[in-house]
């Protein structure tokens, strides 16, 4: 890379001649609306010199003296020429070029190390422009992003992290599969949504190897670039105003179908109170239900009564209670402000964000504060000076109960017939933990009131979480030979984080404690008083560094860009253990933790325990990266463009041998704009014609594997002795796993360019993927062996696709209307998988284990016959006799003879969004669609609801013979038959289609511009409206299953949102 | 042209590796090494989490005559391991792993990496304490969860078969691509005696607290495994040498036996008997709400016994639970106490023929045991008697220690002592009978599967 930069600059020099010349500084700008444009070209007819204008739109050039004329041009706009004239121009000349209707919209992508106008990138991005962001709203940035670009899928719908998105499906099995977020061309690996959407100018994904690999070892799983919003020399100041509410509706708690009515929960407590199944002791915890039948029994109530309180469960609906005490409709509010604007030697950038949201459960809430203020500096020739500062506090309230916070201990749910609170709106108790019963007798006990009421809790808990960011970015670049510049850039980022939660006396955290602590003779072991917890708190100082050689030059038709630089990065996170005060009083702030916490006490109802010992446990975790990277372009013609990059990555990872800890990648690619050919003869219908085609490689950094054994370290409360655990056993021959991507492309323009759109094919080799190497036992590598990774190089993983984008301005004027469609096919299969095959077939189904020639999203199943016309049971095939013999079919059944459902994500996805405009209303809405996957569906085997599993699917068993015919749900049974249960969960039955169109959502907007409306005080107004999570229109499964949402609770629920921009 | 000369310092200053290999030096996290200090090893031992608590004796607890449970708590139980090996049934897992067998061979691969890891440190005159305690510790671990593993998945030793007898996969390195088979009875033993012999010469006679092996813990389970091999010279002379080294016995007189759990939980620190503390988790079947104490262990109890009350508790239904876990809570103690040792050395003198030795140390422990206005020492003469008394003995003393199963298959092989063990489930009579193959559970399925090894008779 080196000698490649030398031999430049012998080329620019050589070019530069000596005589009769003057250097002329200029800026080129968008006539519209004097926005820099990056990179056009700047050529002096005269003295022959050209060169192109840098990110802020400056160039400098030689000019023949006394007369010259610039030709500048730039794709997109009109080509123009300027006469120079020594004795009459200015030392400065700005150029503003007027946008050509005609052609493309140009579109400048920033990868976060260089921007290049899409015409000359060969590599694949998709680029998401501020108009389209601002689309829908919200306080997350990621969520904009789903179903407007190509090949970005969000796996779990509504997503807000990286987690949530795959770009071109996977490439990776077991380590990080979430793409790399750049935010102002550094990494950002914190949590994104501290990230003021209206501050985000675009977003840009690199999807192939040639757009990703300059970011190197971490975009194997492709990159997301955001960019924020800068201001502009020369502009007079921009006032922006936006704000907007968001109203959702109350949830369906009916939506999730994992519940039966109370007096179907009530008659299965019955039965099973009859059979004697419930153990009636304090410590284990008895339905509501069957507490009633044991004091009718006992003859603790009267007739009367118990026909009284069974009435009132009977009418009761813990979702009907829920709704109205627990669940609310989400509210968001958001404001920001920003300022922008420059003169020749400075612009900046201030803005202001204020967000707040009241969550859909009573008691959740969510503010977060940002503020950012960026300048920029030309204090001498060549230079400019960058200096940001970026500020984010967050704060919220989660106390929040949900009907998951209600069930009476693990593994159960609450009862349906559970009543929160009694007609006067006094909060009641619901089983937990323990015997109601026994916390009847409490008092008599000589202990605290015992009961759990959910209400209480509520108004007497105040957990809460506060963290505050600091990003600071400093940046210099200087140009200098007219083609070079240098930039050094640091950016600081430092978030801390507390959480702490008060529990008033009144709660049940603190009463159980106190009353599990009362000794025999009355003493109280923890004092009666108000809790403080404090969470781990976390601290972490980034520094982030690089230094960048740009070169950027052009001589006749040759058109040379290329930088090459080194990069440094360093992130320590500390925490430190959280603390617990115990008889805390809030306003006096005086509270005790001074306890024996290495007595044993005996404790209530039953067993003796600790205190639990203030915890000691440290971190501190440094993460060290430095890379070194280079990137060349070369474009000839305007038509023919080379590309390539190089680089190098390495970390401190640990466990590793020096030489292991760095990884070199590479990308080539090349384009070739076929419609400016010569002899290109099809320009009337195909005016616009552009291939494209890239390899390279990235990779993806596991920092879990070790080639050697690594322990670590904590202290033990019990020994007080230091102690380790073992992570890793060591395997001296991992490799990294690496990512090579083959990408070919067309763009094209047809139709007068009505109709413009891209495909593109990619093929994604990922290989040494690393894994669990399944070992026998013995080995001591288990499921037992929880924190212990025995990792390999294990396979190999294919992933292939098509990503289709296609505009149509279908009708132009005054009145408009725009289509955007895009399509995606992606698939993935294991090519080679080299440990042995899992034989266990009960994990095919839970979390199915790689094996070659499938997807990695493959989902199995038993096959299905049917139930059994006498009993109702599920049919199975043994040896080919159709029968009855579960524990031979199921303990005999080979792996190979599993049926392949499909797939679990979509393989086909992709949107349909329509813009209608009419002068200057607009309505556009986005529909959404996924097709080609399947999920397995809930249900209830015979005689789970004696075993807390619930589902709606028990109206629709077998009861006699003939309904075989209509339906696939067993028939009951007195107890589960593990091996019975799992033919009919695992089998086809319940396999379901996921394919729907779903309506994302709508948007109306109406903006009063001052050219038309010209007494407005302001430069435009805009009012828009917009809904989202509209449902679904469509769906291949008859279970009224939204498939993003198969096992949750509850599905999306509906927003509406009402907002107003103000542009002064 | 000056501007030249920076650039190219620019470059070469990014070009230069050098620097960096310095700057990804720094380790990740602070709390994490590449064991290779004697300390890192001894913070593996240390890790009671994994080397002490839920020790390798459920399938043993789950399939032994301690207890009992009803039809509807039987039916309501959702673990196969508890609900198949309640009735020792063909198929007792149902597919799914075994935690008594991973979690005893993730012990042994710790302990090898300890092993293998001080093998390559030459300890300084300061150091060698310290190298002695913690490869005396690995030793032992390694043979203790070897010991466990024999109790369940092999047959119990017999000089004339063990030879021939399936063992169990010694694994004696942590290599994880190494296959070593199951190798032979008489293996296993072998080695897990070697290991203890060699741990008690390397242990100190004190440890920090009682979850570190010591002496007097490895002389006490050389002394269990050769009792169980039927070495009673041996077992003799090694309980006698954990009695030499640490005697002392809790008197239940002095105890409050209306608590409701006997002893404190306290990691044994408090109890003078316990000698190595181990525990298993009282599971589902086993546990308070479910577990019935065996009626025909209640009734063992002569008048005068403090054992019946300070066991037991009666939580009404006519359910009696158990309460005198060394352990101090619901868990049950699986590890090595003084007690054992009395007993141990009463059976081999009886064995060898040492009477009155016998009743010495029989009468001590009992001495401990009973009500001092009611005890009577052990007076018999008779041989057959005094072993059976003893016997007996370790039936009421030893409860839910994980070693009943044990003593069960090793007494089997003597006709007069051979116990049947009988279960009534939902109306159906299941016997287990002194021979069977079922005293001997089935190898994980998945271990047979990949390590392809053959399968236990059942």
């Amino acid at each position: 890379m080196k000698l490649i930069l030398i031999t430049l600059f012998a080329i620019s020099i050589a070019a530069s001649g000596a005589m009769g010349q003057q250097t002329l500084r200029g800026t080129v700008v968008s006539a519209a609306d004097g926005s820099p444009l990056v990179g056009a070209s700047v050529r002096s007819t005269v003295r022959g010199a050209s060169t192109i204008s840098d990110h802020s739109g400056r160039f400098t050039i030689a000019v023949a003296v006394p007369i010259d004329t610039l030709r500048v041009t730039y794709v997109g706009y009109v080509s123009k020429d300027t006469v120079y004239i020594a004795s009459q121009s200015a030392g400065e000349m700005d150029i503003r070029l007027i946008h050509d209707a005609s052609t493309l919209e140009e579109v400048v992508i920033n990868t976060g190390y260089y921007e290049v106008p899409r015409e000359r990138a060969t590599g694949s991005f998709t680029h998401v422009d501020n108009e389209l962001l601002n689309r829908s709203v919200g306080p997350d940035i990621l969520q904009r992003l789903e179903g407007i670009a190509p090949g970005v899928q969000f796996v779990n719908a509504g997503g807000t992290s990286p987690s949530d998105i795959r770009i071109r499906g996977v490439a990776t099995i077991e380590s990080d599969e979430t793409p790399l977020i750049v935010v102002d061309n550094f990494p950002y690996e914190l949590d994104i949504s501290t990230i003021n959407p209206n501050d985000v100018e675009s977003i840009t994904v690199l999807r192939d190897a040639a757009a990703a690999s300059i970011w190197g070892a971490r975009a194997g799983n492709g990159v997301i670039v955001i960019t924020t919003k800068q201001g502009r020399y020369n502009q007079k100041a921009r006032i922006s105003v936006n704000s907007n509410f968001t109203m959702g509706e109350k949830p369906d708690l009916y939506y999730n179908p994992n519940r039966l009515p109370g007096a179907t929960v009530m008659e299965i407590e019955r039965e099973l109170f009859e059979r004697g199944n419930y153990a009636e002791q304090p410590q284990t915890v008895i339905p509501a239900y069957a507490e009633l039948l044991i004091k009718q029994r006992d003859g603790l109530i009267s007739q009367a009564d118990f026909a009284k309180e069974e009435a009132q469960m009977r009418q009761t609906d813990i979702r009907d209670e829920a709704l109205r005490y627990l669940y609310r409709g989400e509210r968001h509010q958001q404001y920001a402000l920003n300022i922008s604007g420059g003169g020749d030697n400075y612009r900046y950038y201030l803005a202001a964000g204020y967000d707040r949201n009241n969550g859909i459960l009573v008691g959740n809430s969510a503010e977060r504060l940002n503020i950012n203020l960026q300048n920029t500096f030309r204090p001498l020739k060549g230079l400019e000076v960058t200096t940001g500062v970026w500020y984010t506090q967050r704060q919220t309230a989660n106390n929040g109960i949900g009907l998951s916070d209600l069930a009476p201990g693990s593994g159960q749910t609450v009862s349906t017939y559970a009543r929160l609170a009694d007609d006067q709106g006094n909060a009641l108790p619901i089983p937990y933990e323990r015997r109601l019963a026994y916390y009847d007798e409490a008092a008599e006990l000589g202990l605290l009131d015992w009961h759990f009421r959910p209400l209480d809790e509520l108004a007497h808990t105040d957990r809460g979480s506060h963290d505050t960011e600091y990003r600071l970015n400093a940046s210099v670049r200087y140009s200098f030979l007219n083609s070079f510049s240098v930039q050094a850039t640091y950016q600081y980022v430092r978030p801390t984080g507390t959480s702490e939660t008060y529990y008033g006396p009144e709660t049940y955290y603190v009463r159980n404690l106190v009353n599990r602590f009362t000794q025999v003779d009355g003493a109280q072991i923890v004092p009666y008083g108000g809790m403080l917890e404090g969470g781990l708190n976390g601290l972490t100082n980034i520094h982030s560094g690089r230094l960048q050689l740009n070169y950027n030059r052009e001589f006749g038709l040759h058109r040379i860009t290329a930088l090459a630089g080194g990069e440094i990065r360093q992130s320590v996170g500390q925490t430190s253990p959280g603390f617990r005060i115990y008889n805390y009083d809030r306003d006096l702030l005086t509270g005790t933790a001074n306890f024996n916490y290495s007595q044993s006490y005996p404790t209530n109802p039953t067993g003796s325990a600790q205190l639990s010992a203030p915890s000691v446990s440290m971190g501190h975790v440094t993460d060290r990266f430095l890379s070194y990277f280079g990137n060349a372009s070369y474009t000839y013609c305007d038509r023919y463009t080379l590309s390539g990059s190089l680089r190098w990555d390495g970390s401190n990872l640990f466990g590793v041998k020096t030489n292991q800890k760095g990884v070199p990648l590479w990308s080539i690619g090349g384009s070739w704009e076929a419609s400016k050919e010569a002899f290109y003869s099809v320009g009337d219908w195909l005016p616009y014609l552009r291939l494209r085609a890239t390899y390279g490689s990235a990779g993806n950094v596991n920092k879990q594997v070790s080639v050697l054994p690594t322990i670590n370290y904590a202290s033990d409360g019990t020994t007080g002795l230091p102690f380790a655990r073992v992570r890793n056993i060591g395997n001296p021959s991992l490799r990294w796993e690496q990512v090579n991507t083959v990408n070919a492309a067309v763009d094209f323009g047809l139709f007068n360019r009505r109709i413009q759109g891209s495909v593109e094919y990619y093929n994604k080799y990922a290989s040494d993927l690393i894994g669990e190497d399944y070992l026998p036992p013995s080995t001591g590598v288990s499921l037992w062996a929880t924190n212990l990774s025995n990792d390999i190089n294990y396979a190999n993983l294919r992933t292939q696709g098509w990503d289709v984008q296609l505009t149509g301005r279908n009708f132009t004027g005054a009145f408009s209307w725009e289509t955007t469609a895009l399509f995606s096919q992606v698939r993935n299969r294991i090519t080679n998988f080299n440990t042995p095959e899992v034989s266990t077939i009960s994990l095919y189904f839970s979390s199915p284990p790689p094996s070659a020639g499938q997807s990695r999203d493959v989902v199995y199943t038993y096959p299905w016959i049917g139930l059994d016309h006498e009993t109702g049971m599920p049919l199975v095939e043994v040896d080919g006799e159709i029968g009855m013999e579960y524990t031979d079919y199921i303990r005999n059944f080979r792996k190979e003879d599993l049926l392949i459902a499909g797939v679990r994500i979509p393989p086909y996805y992709g949107s349909l969004m329509n813009t209608f405009s009419w002068n200057d209303l607009q309505l556009s809405f986005n529909i959404n669609w996924k097709a080609g996957y399947v999920f397995r569906r809930s249900s209830i085997t015979p005689g789970e609801e004696y075993f807390n599993v619930y589902h709606m699917d028990y109206f629709r068993r077998w009861e006699k013979p003939g309904d075989e015919a209509h339906t696939d749900v067993p028939a009951r049974a007195e107890t589960v038959q593990a091996y019975r249960s799992q033919s009919y969960m695992y089998s086809a039955a319940l396999i379901t289609k996921g394919d729907h169109i779903r309506l994302q959502d709508i948007r109306l907007s109406y903006t009063f511009a001052r050219n038309r409306f010209k007494t407005l005080p302001v430069e435009y107004i805009r009012v828009y409206a917009y809904t989202h999570n509209l449902g679904i229109l469509w769906r291949a499964n008859g279970n009224g299953i939204d498939p993003d949402y198969q096992l949750a609770e509850y599905t999306a629920p509906r927003t509406f949102a009402m907002g107003m921009q103000l542009d002064f | 042209m000056n501007d030249i000369k920076t650039l190219i310092a620019l470059i070469a200053c990014l070009a230069l590796g050098a620097c960096g290999k310095e700057f990804l030096e720094v380790k990740r996290s602070k709390s994490q090494a590449v064991p290779a200090e004697i300390s890192d090893f001894q913070g593996i031992l240390d890790n009671w989490r994994e080397m002490n608590s839920s020790s390798s004796h459920r399938l043993g607890i789950v399939g032994a005559d301690e207890y009992y449970v009803a039809d509807n708590h039987w039916r309501a139980l959702s673990d196969p391991y508890e609900k198949n090996g309640y009735i020792w049934a063909d198929d007792v897992y149902e597919g799914k792993e075994v935690d008594d067998w991973n979690a005893a061979y993730y012990r042994i691969l710790l302990a090898n990496m300890v092993l293998e890891g001080t093998d390559n440190i030459q300890p300084s005159p300061a150091e060698q304490e310290a190298w002695d305690k913690v490869r005396g510790s690995a030793l032992f671990f390694r043979a203790w969860n070897h010991y466990q593993l024999a109790q369940l998945f092999c047959k119990p030793y017999d000089p004339a078969t063990a030879s021939e007898d399936m063992g169990i996969p010694l694994r004696l390195q942590t290599d994880v691509t190494r296959s070593v088979g199951r190798g032979t009875v008489e293996a296993t033993y072998s080695q897990i005696v070697q290991d203890l012999k060699e741990a008690a010469e390397l242990l100190p006679v004190e440890s920090l607290n009682k979850m570190q092996p010591s002496r007097p813990a490895a002389c006490a389970l050389l002394a269990r495994a050769l009792l169980n091999m039927g070495d009673y010279a041996q077992a003799g002379e090694y309980a006698g040498m954990c009695l030499s080294l640490r005697d002392e016995l809790v008197d239940f007189n002095r105890l409050d036996l209306t608590t409701n759990q006997l002893f404190v939980s306290d990691y044994g620190a408090s109890n003078p008997e316990v000698l190595f503390f181990c525990f298993a988790a009282s599971g589902t079947i086993t546990s308070n709400s479910r577990f019935h104490a065996d009626s025909v262990l209640l009734d063992m109890y002569a008048p005068g016994d403090h054992r019946l009350s300070g066991y037991f508790r009666d939580i009404g239904g006519g359910r009696q639970v158990f309460k005198g876990s060394y352990q101090g809570g619901t868990s049950f103690f699986t590890g090595l106490a003084t007690d054992e040792m009395y007993l141990i050395a009463a059976e081999c003198q009886v064995r060898n023929g040492n009477i009155p030795d016998a009743r010495n140390y029989l009468n001590t422990l009992l001495e401990h045991r009973y009500d001092a206005s009611l005890f009577s020492p052990v007076s018999t003469g008779d041989r057959g008697q005094l072993l059976r008394i003893i016997l007996d003995e370790r039936h009421r003393e030893l409860v839910l220690r994980g070693l009943r199963w044990e003593d069960l298959r090793r007494l089997n092989k003597e006709p007069e002592y051979a116990t049947s063990v009988v279960r009534e489930v939902m109306a159906t009579r299941y016997e287990l009978p002194p021979g069977s193959p079922r005293w001997v559970w089935p190898i994980p399925d998945n271990e047979v599967d990949l390590a392809d090894i053959p399968q236990n008779d059942r």
